[in-house]
């Protein structure tokens, strides 16, 4: 796994191989890059992607919407 | 700021990666939670392990770790698709048909549904991948 250092709410930039996500919490508000998470150690943070990687995303799931959707329904 | 990583001259996914794709993919009415990290983060490791140094062994294994999976609650054949496309797309690549009769988008889901229902083997998904990956020149 990678050393990508990743931005965190508060405190130094974690390691991205330390970390273990356990919940997905949500989207923050104003912010379309970054998402709430709580690790499995119990600490809720924030981390980013990349806009690049962010437009990447949003180009498949744009593409993909009708297999999505197929696959959501079965 | 967050920095992209490479391997082998391959975007690397990440848990923050795999965690916002997964979130977008989501209905509203369905639960985004992770239902086993440590295979999430097991998932992720596995296509840079140094076993696969193509980019379409790469995707086969995503694939197979993902939609061959229930790593999160729901969805998982979904973010498959979107993982193993990001991987593609931020490392120069695309996936092309393989004749005039196939539209992508539905092979992959073809895909998915086989990696998922366990009827694919590694192989069979990689060499699916080395079929249609395609260098992608902007």
């Amino acid at each position: 796994m990678t050393d990508r250092p990743i931005v965190q709410t508060g405190g130094e930039p974690e390691m991205e191989k330390s970390l273990n996500i356990a919940q997905i919490l949500g989207p923050v508000s104003g912010d379309p890059l970054s998402l709430r998470v709580k690790l499995q150690d119990g600490t809720v943070t924030s981390l980013s992607v990349t806009a690049a990687t962010s437009a990447a995303i949003d180009v498949t799931i744009f593409e993909y919407h009708d297999v999505f959707v197929r696959l959501a329904n079965e | 700021m967050s920095e992209d990583r490479f391997v082998d001259g391959h975007y690397v996914v990440t848990q923050t990666d795999a965690a916002m794709a997964h979130l977008r993919i989501c209905r509203p009415d369905e639960d985004p939670s992770v239902l086993i990290p440590d295979q999430l983060a097991g998932a992720l490791a596995r296509p840079y392990c140094g076993f696969f140094p193509q980019l379409h062994q790469k995707a086969a294994v995503l694939m197979d770790s993902f939609a061959g999976s229930q790593i999160f609650v729901t969805a998982n054949k979904r973010t498959a698709i979107a993982l193993v496309d990001l991987l593609i797309q931020r490392s120069g690549y695309r996936l092309c048909p393989i004749d005039a009769s196939e539209r992508i988008t539905v092979a992959s889901e073809q895909l998915s549904k086989g990696v998922g229902g366990r009827e694919m083997k590694l192989e069979d998904i990689t060499e699916w991948y080395r079929l249609r990956l395609r260098r992608f020149v902007a």
